[in-house]
């Protein structure tokens, strides 16, 4: 017999009998705790962890936002779910689980969505950041574009060196809709200016987005926009005395000297009337797209030390955007010199969801 | 009664996690209960944790298939998306061949991608001296962007915004082996190649060969064991069978190639590898093991335990399994002094 386990014996003994102490009355509380099976069962599958502050963060809020005002839904959020073969397992098991709405927040989450939902017709799933459409597949995604030409002509305002920066997760449209919307509203105000891109290909990475901020300071943008999910870029900024645009989720609170706005998610603005019509019976699946006017995005409160005749600008045009005026309105030239939007017209949804070109002024 | 430590082990672990549970004010016991009988007492767990291990196996296999000669090879990541890629390249190209044709192609490409991606750091290891952990690290990360490049490019879908290609034809899909899951051929893959790697490494002079390096290189050489050429043999075979996995998981289960892998892919497939101690038929069991601790994970998560939680008590799982690992061999040698 080894001397060692009278030691370990009364080692695991100890161990056993404090869990022991701890969990019973633990226990007792949880099974107070009945789970009401009348609610609509809602489920949320994240990509990454919530507390990103970011893009998941939103969509996490919203969701508690949700489960507050509509009495009869009942959610849960996943987190840590990767596209990969897990991806099809958590949802076909969040199915079997009772839910009766599946929240999928990545547009990587595309093929296995439409894959689940072609099984499971009596469960009705949404599909951010995509355009894919079935019976019970919607998707949704939001005009951040609007928001950035708001915060462009911000930008526009405020700079000195007439030249911004933008630190980009990956060149997809919805992207290169933002740094052109940007980049079209600081014109408005200011036609000299000029915007400089980066894309990092990923869309949570701290070190990188630091490292692209920095960057783009040392090229002489003193205003920073991004779509990226961490507030690494608005600590930069601040750390080089250069202003900001947040993104997702209000930033000020990490970097207040740098942070003038933000274009933020207010994902409730889609979530409570869908999921109102999925509990009705009344929803049309769709490839739903709303912008400013149907508060799905947002823009943050304005920095304090914003002089106000700045502010009145930028809201002089966030009235003219509200009263049905497009951001994509000719003439535009692309940064090759091309005319892409002639005089008198401009994009539509369609068109722009086809937009893979920069509007002049975007440096190579 | 080394054969108890491992019981022993997990009772702590378990102990532990109940204890970080009902802190948190969560009902242990149910977790538990719950998350064992749900993946591996269904049918429906227990195949997708199947499915989950096959990857996770071949990373361990190539891992260890290294360590025998005391080599680190932390690219298995990165061998193992470069085989995903190779294979992947036959899938989108070849899609006309019959899948008795292509399948095997396919396995090749993926085991040969991986291997000669390693076997370049085997090189630089061999010649040069140039530490492999290094090497086989940074190409990681060269595999990672090269990937990213093609499915954000040449590679990506027709018509479509994700980051990945097509799906693959039906002849580019290795077949289902139990109808209704998603347990496919790449297990019965799994166990041939973990076999064969037994059988090499313990019935052939190579095999032989590599052991004697691996414990006293300079007695190997003056033994007159090219030193070199082991390494090199090595090498090849350990990125091999990342490769070789990779494909399987491409062709298997996720049935496209995607940009990013699986963010712990390395650190699972050591812990596997090192749980096992580097004894293959020990390697097949962690790799399973780890899995239906993968997919409990999001079991926990369904029943209200936050991610980071399920982190914990996964994280404490194997600590207290190796953290017990001295005092087994410690028993053990106890036992033989006894005996």
């Amino acid at each position: 017999m080894p001397r060692c386990l009278p030691l370990l014996k009364k080692l695991t003994l100890a161990l056993l009998l404090l869990s022991l102490v701890v969990s019973v009355p633990a226990a007792l509380a949880s099974t107070v705790k009945a789970e009401d099976g009348k609610k609509m069962k809602v489920a949320f599958v994240y990509a990454y962890n919530i507390g990103d502050y970011g893009w998941i963060y939103s969509h996490d809020q919203a969701r508690k936002k949700v489960e507050e005002k509509l009495g009869f839904v009942q959610t849960k959020g996943i987190e840590n779910v990767p596209k990969d073969s897990n991806a099809e397992r958590v949802l076909t098991d969040l199915v079997k689980e009772g839910y009766k709405v599946i929240v999928c927040t990545s547009y990587d989450y595309q093929k296995t969505t439409l894959k689940v939902a072609e099984k499971y017709p009596e469960v009705y799933f949404l599909n951010s950041t995509g355009s894919v459409v079935a019976d019970n597949v919607g998707s949704y995604f939001g005009k951040t574009f609007e928001a950035n030409y708001l915060a462009g002509v911000l930008a526009g305002l405020m700079t000195k060196t007439n030249k911004l920066g933008y630190v980009g997760g990956n060149p997809i449209n919805v992207g290169i809709l933002d740094v052109n919307a940007f980049l079209l509203g600081a014109q408005q105000v200011n036609p000299k200016a000029e915007l400089k891109v980066i894309w990092i290909n990923t869309w949570f990475n701290p070190a990188k987005e630091r490292e692209a901020a920095l960057s783009l300071v040392d090229v002489g943008a003193d205003v920073l926009g991004h779509d990226t999910n961490t507030p690494a870029i608005h600590q930069a900024a601040q750390s080089k005395g250069v202003y900001s645009i947040g993104r997702n989720t209000d930033m000020s609170r990490f970097a207040p000297k740098a942070v003038l706005t933000g274009i933020i998610w207010t994902w409730d603005g889609y979530y409570e009337p869908t999921l109102k019509a999925i509990h009705e019976g009344t929803f049309k699946p769709s490839a739903y797209w709303g912008g400013l006017q149907d508060g799905v995005v947002s823009m943050a409160p304005y920095a304090d030390f914003i002089p106000a005749d700045k502010i009145k600008i930028v809201e002089e045009y966030k009235a003219k955007l509200l009263a049905g005026e497009p951001v994509f309105k000719g003439p535009i030239y692309d940064n090759q010199g091309k005319l892409r939007v002639p005089e008198g017209k401009s994009l539509s949804d369609d068109e722009l969801r086809k937009v893979d070109w920069y509007v002049k002024g975007i440096l190579p | 009664m080394p054969g108890l430590i491992y019981p022993l082990a997990i009772f702590i672990a378990l102990a532990a996690g109940w204890l970080l549970m009902a802190m948190a004010g969560h009902d242990a016991f149910s977790v538990y209960t719950q998350a064992f009988s749900k993946v591996f007492l269904s049918w429906h767990g227990l195949s997708e944790t199947l499915v989950q291990a096959v990857p996770l196996g071949m990373g361990a296999l190539g891992v260890a298939m290294a360590a025998r000669l005391k080599l680190w090879n932390i690219g298995v990541e990165g061998q193992f998306m470069f085989g995903a890629f190779c294979a992947t390249g036959l899938a989108l190209y070849l899609d006309t061949l019959p899948a008795v044709a292509l399948l095997p192609l396919m396995l090749v490409a993926g085991f040969m991608g991986g291997g000669l991606l390693a076997a370049l750091c085997g090189l630089l290891r061999a010649r040069l001296g140039i530490n492999e952990i290094v090497t086989t690290l940074l190409l990681n990360y060269v595999v990672g962007l090269w990937v990213g490049y093609l499915v954000y490019g040449p590679w990506q879908a027709l018509g479509s915004n994700v980051p990945e290609t097509t799906e693959f034809a039906a002849a580019a899909q290795l077949p289902v082996i139990f109808p209704g899951t998603r347990v496919h051929l790449g297990l019965v893959a799994l166990l041939i190649f973990a076999a064969l790697c037994h059988f090499f490494l313990n019935n052939s002079v190579w095999g032989y060969r590599i052991r004697a390096c691996g414990d006293n290189p300079r007695a190997a050489r003056t033994a007159g064991i090219d030193y070199k050429r082991s390494v090199l043999l090595v090498m090849l075979l350990s990125g091999g069978l990342a490769g070789a996995g990779g494909m399987l998981e491409v062709s298997g289960a996720v049935h496209r190639l995607q940009d990013g892998t699986t963010p712990f892919f390395t650190m699972t497939v050591f812990m596997a590898a090192w749980l096992a101690r580097l004894d293959l038929a020990g390697i097949l069991v962690a790799g399973f093991l780890l899995a239906g601790l993968q997919v409990a994970g999001y079991y926990m998560q369904f029943m209200g335990l936050p991610s980071a939680l399920v982190t914990v008590i996964e994280g404490v799982a194997l600590l207290s399994m190796i953290a017990f690992e001295p005092l087994r061999l410690n028993a053990l040698k106890r036992a033989g002094k006894g005996a």
